[in-house]
């Protein structure tokens, strides 16, 4: 009875922490239609700027603990809403669900960024609770402490308090009439803006009441704990569809109360080692349940007609010839930069083939999947377990195994297609053929070769896309129904599950699955020990592992044919299908077309690009960590600088890997070194590198505003230019130029940085003169379009001349032209 | 005598397409000014310009003698020009209440609204607690229209207020109109369907291709509408 109670209290503190925090989420995004991801972190701010408040040493430090409550709470919090409201979220209208998704993801790395960065080191931050940790009561045997009644206490002073503000004063029901109808707020004279900053100003001020009242149960201060922890109260928010308060706090309560409970079971023994991460996992579990039990949303036509996004599609030509020069260009690079520069390209187009799976599945069919790097991590682990793990002991069973999924994989994907009857059958059919001799003849299924292997074969990368893409297909089937945002969350409690569940996993699984490992148990070590070995291929004899350059081409070629089947997809019935889908469900329900096949479809074959990627990204890295490089964190970063990059094109996946794995560690190499040399401005130049290593993916992020097509499409768009025969000479020129200085480099006349400062001037000069001599010849016939041809000078004997051919008296025509004349 | 709200040469529209082109109209005080036409001909288009809800490209939006272009819809709303927009202009997710309780932003008092609405319309007075969403359709009408009435606006711009309407509903809510009028507001009413508005104004004119082609007493104009409506 004592446990009962005590473990009832802690979920019942817990519980309301969250919804607290699932309280602010509501409001925020029923006033303004934004689900803002940044809630936890606020939440985890609020928390450490109250920490630094009351227990350091250096800044702060010491203050009374009413003095820094109130401040945090009810200067910093509202602040900080208040500006987010007014910079960031108020240019989010008539933009996509995307992006309206992204930039509060964006928002919410920066804040994590901020925290990284203002609160650097491995210091211990502990906040103590309310009035210290030996301040409790009891009933019975069971010890309550008062910062649990506290929390209790506020969660239900605030639910009392957010239900009198949003029904009984003027300010909460016009927040919530901003929500039926704004034109009409204003028609009645209301100000919608202000209602809009002021919910802010609220949902703002309750994820850090949130922040700082969980603080103290945890052991101490950590970013990424923290910002998660609110996420547990995302469920809770579920709970109330997003809109009802009641509910929502039921839901925080119901999401408490199973985490402790669940604890208290598994304090007495624990029956499933491998469960034992669920205690952290729970509310995402919760989270990803409560989504499927929504009601389905109705169909919608979409708004897209509104919506500033446009997406070309390039020709498959073009793809062609810019693949290519894309090849050529990687390859001259690669005679001329360093091992550790080929690594890091080599690493951001492993990405950039991870984000080809965002392109197909966001870009093309505007399905939302915040799990990418999930998918990833999943085909990493698969190429591992199957191609060196020591724990699958080979055997024809685990051939047969990937062989059924290559057929599951194909009667899945293919009919999308169009294939049907005996053409399906032949396509998949000898899909598995294809299949079964690549695990066969490549990896030798007999003997114990496999468990000493020293390098990925193609094989492995194979099975990493099938596995993964099968583990796709299993997200997505109970996930079809769901769209927009709540695909998004369900998606995110995914990656959370995959974060926690398999990639903490420390316990050796057993199955006794027959045909596998003879009919012996296999037991699988899923994540050795918290890292992954994964060779570098080895195929075609070349030593991947010891040549750098080699595996930056390979790579790049994978990328390049990869984006070439998303761009020949798009351009097929089955892209058409993807497309339609996204822009209207309604329509496409009407036109009968099967959309859950389609679905399912397009989720089984981004999650097996993205294994693949993730496979290929793995083992160019070598070894994988828990937390690094497939967490969610990471994913979301990629995630955001893809849209930023433009998801609707291939070369948005290659701007979003680029960037993300190199341009924000260049840049910070870059004032880093600039630190070493000039002694003097080292805290300007350390101060920019951090900032560009810690902020620069959410500035990015949040600059996406002003131009949701993304900025990948931009560039190339001002290269189109060239193509004219007009700027020929400037491109002939310019090419030449750069490859001259590329020539020089690779007979060390100077070094790289002369390289750089010599041909990305050329580059980026090019389509501006092309611009700027396109404007100067538009400038000199600078006539009205309306006017073009009529103010012509013609001749006296012209005009005679037309009006003979149109058999005209001329003489007639020049009298009348001299009337008009006067 | 000046207009209480005056059109001077407008020209409107959505990005480049111009809907509203070179219109220019006066109404008085007192005036129950019906704006006939086709469907897509700009009568709600010139409604948005006179609420402030669009911004005029040319031409000048001018109130009680002064130009007000570019001002805040609300803020319009606070000085006295009562919109109600097409459909009903209710929040459906508010109570009958609530509903009320917005119409205090222009100034007048939550029980004197109460008042003059529960008098006027004495069936919303049980339903205070209700959800406006589930009222019924002449009921929500009425509350839509008793922020015309309880404000004391000056102007009254009206858009399509029979649409999806019984007519005997119609019929009472055009008394109100008119009742409205005769205090001294200048109503501006936008209506597809002209017979019932033409028994009530005193001015109307049509309009079709973002033109105003007409402009005359009700009974001159009545015999014009066939022509503009069927071209």
């Amino acid at each position: 009875m004592t446990e009962f109670i005590t473990f009832t209290v802690v979920g019942l503190a817990t519980g309301a922490i969250y919804s607290i925090a699932s309280a602010g989420l509501v409001v925020t995004y029923t006033t303004s239609g934004i689900f803002n991801f940044a809630h936890g972190a606020i939440g985890m701010f609020s928390a450490f700027l109250y920490w630094q408040l009351r227990w350091d040493d250096g800044w702060g430090g010491s203050w009374p603990a009413p003095i820094a409550l109130l401040f945090v709470l009810f200067v910093a919090a509202p602040i900080i809403g208040i500006i987010l409201q007014i910079v960031v979220m108020r240019g989010l209208e008539a933009t996509s669900e995307t992006t309206k998704l992204v930039i509060p993801i964006a928002v919410m790395l920066g804040f994590i960024g901020i925290a990284n960065w203002v609160w650097q080191g491995a210091e211990q931050r502990i906040p103590k609770p309310f009035f210290g940790r030996n301040a409790k009561w009891s009933i019975g045997d069971a010890y309550i402490t008062w910062h649990q009644t506290i929390i209790v206490i506020v969660a239900v002073l605030l639910a009392v308090a957010l239900r009198f503000l949003l029904f009984k004063t003027k300010i909460g029901i016009t927040m919530r009439a901003v929500v039926d109808n704004t034109s009409l707020v204003e028609l009645n004279g209301g100000r919608p803006n202000r209602a809009a900053l002021q919910s802010w100003a609220i949902g703002s001020i309750l994820a850090a009441v949130a922040g700082v009242l969980i603080s103290p149960l945890l052991g101490g201060l950590g970013v990424l704990a923290l910002t998660l922890l609110v996420v547990n109260a995302y469920a809770a928010a579920i709970f109330g569809k997003l809109r009802n308060l009641p509910l929502t706090f039921i839901g925080g309560l119901v999401i408490g109360l199973s985490v402790s409970y669940w604890n208290w079971i598994s304090s007495t023994g624990q029956k499933w080692p491998w469960l034992s991460e669920l205690r952290t996992t729970l509310p995402v579990v919760i989270l990803f349940f409560v989504l499927l039990l929504l009601p389905q949303e109705k169909l919608r036509g979409s708004h897209a007609a509104t919506i500033r996004e446009r997406f070309a599609v390039p020709s498959i030509q073009a793809s062609l010839v810019w693949s290519s020069i894309f090849v050529v260009v990687v390859s001259a690079l690669s005679l001329i930069i360093t091992d550790k520069w080929e690594s890091l390209l080599t690493r951001g187009l492993t990405m950039g083939i991870i984000a080809l799976s965002m392109v197909l599945l966001t870009g093309y069919a505007g399905e939302l999947n915040l799990a990418p790097l999930a998918f990833a991590g999943i085909g990493a682990i698969s190429a591992f377990q199957f191609d060196v793990g020591s724990a699958v002991e080979t055997g024809p069973g685990f051939a047969t195994l990937i062989v059924l999924l290559a057929i599951s994989f194909g009667v899945l994907v293919f009919p999308a297609f169009g294939l049907v009857r005996s053409r399906l059958f032949f396509a998949v059919v000898s899909f598995a053929f294809i299949v079964f001799i690549l695990v066969v003849f490549f990896d030798g299924t007999t003997g114990t070769g496999i468990a000493s292997r020293e390098s990925m074969s193609l094989s492995g990368l194979v099975v990493a896309a099938l596995i993964s893409g099968s583990i796709g297909a299993v997200v997505a089937l109970p996930a079809l129904r769901l769209r927009g945002l709540y695909l998004a969350l369900a998606t995110f409690a995914f990656a959370i599950f995959v974060d926690r569940m398999v990639y903490k996993q420390r316990e050796t699984l057993t199955f006794d699955i027959p045909l596998i490992g003879d009919n012996e148990d296999v037991s699988i070590n899923i994540f050795n020990n918290g890292a992954l070995n994964i060779p570098r291929p080895n195929f075609w004899r070349i030593n991947f592992a010891e040549k750098q350059w080699a595996m930056l081409i390979f790579v790049s070629i994978i990328f390049c044919i990869f984006s070439v089947a998303l761009i020949q997809l798009r351009k097929s019935s089955y892209g058409r299908q993807l497309t339609a889908m996204k822009d209207s469900p309604a329509a496409c329900a009407t036109l009968g077309m099967n959309m859950r096949r389609l679905k399912l479809s397009v989720f089984t074959l981004a999650a097996a690009i993205a294994g693949f990627g993730g496979a290929l990204h793995a083992s160019n890295l070598r070894t994988i960590q828990e937390d690094y490089p497939f967490t969610i964190w990471e994913g979301l970063a990629l995630f955001m600088l893809t849209v930023v990059g433009g998801i609707g094109y291939v070369s948005g996946a290659l701007f979003g890997g680029i960037i993300y794995a190199c341009a924000f560690i260049v840049m910070g190499d870059f004032w880093g070194k600039l630190a070493e040399d000039w002694g003097s401005f080292r805290w300007l130049f350390t101060f920019l590198q951090d900032f560009f290593l810690l902020l620069g993916p959410a500035l990015a992020g949040i600059g996406l505003g002003r131009n949701p097509s993304g900025v990948g499409s931009q560039i190339f768009d001002g290269f189109r230019i060239l193509k004219k025969k007009d700027h020929r000479t400037v491109l002939v020129c310019g090419s030449s130029l750069m490859i001259l200085s590329w020539f020089f480099r690779v007979i060390e006349v100077y070094n790289g940085w002369v390289f750089i400062l010599t041909s990305l001037p050329i580059l980026f000069l090019m389509p501006l003169l092309a611009e700027a001599r396109d404007r100067d010849v538009k400038s000199r016939n600078d006539t009205l379009i309306e006017m073009a041809g009529i103010e012509y000078d013609f001749s006296d004997e012209f005009i005679s001349y037309i009006d003979a051919e149109l058999s005209i008296t001329s003489d007639f025509n020049v009298d009348e032209r001299n009337t008009l004349n006067e | 005598m000046i207009p209480l709200l005056s059109l001077q040469r407008i020209t409107a529209g959505y990005g480049e397409i111009s809907i509203l082109k070179d219109v220019s109209m006066e109404l008085f005080s007192g005036q129950i000014y019906a704006l006939l036409g086709p469907n897509g001909g700009g009568k709600s288009t010139t409604l948005k310009v006179c609420s402030g809800q669009l911004l005029p490209t040319k031409g000048e939006l001018i109130i009680a003698g002064k130009v007000m272009n570019g001002s805040e819809p609300n803020a319009l709303a606070r000085a006295g020009i009562c919109t109600i927009p097409e459909g009903k202009g209710i929040f459906p997710n508010l109570t009958v209440r609530e509903n009320l309780l917005m119409m205090t932003s222009s100034g007048v008092s939550i029980e004197a609204i109460e008042e003059v609405t529960y008098r006027r319309f004495p069936q919303l007075s049980s339903r205070t607690n209700q959800l406006a969403g589930t009222l019924s359709g002449g009921e929500q009408q009425m509350l839509a229209m008793s922020r015309a009435l309880s404000t004391n606006p000056a102007i009254l711009l009206l858009d399509e207020l029979s649409m999806g309407l019984a007519p005997l509903i119609v019929g009472q809510l055009y008394e109100i109109v008119q009742q409205i009028a005769e205090e001294g507001v200048a109503i501006l009413v936008v209506e597809q369907f002209a017979n019932i508005v033409l028994e009530i104004a005193t001015t109307a004119g049509i309009m079709t291709h973002g033109k105003l082609i007409k402009e005359g007493i009700p009974s001159e104009i009545q015999k014009y509408l066939k022509h503009a409506y069927l071209g």
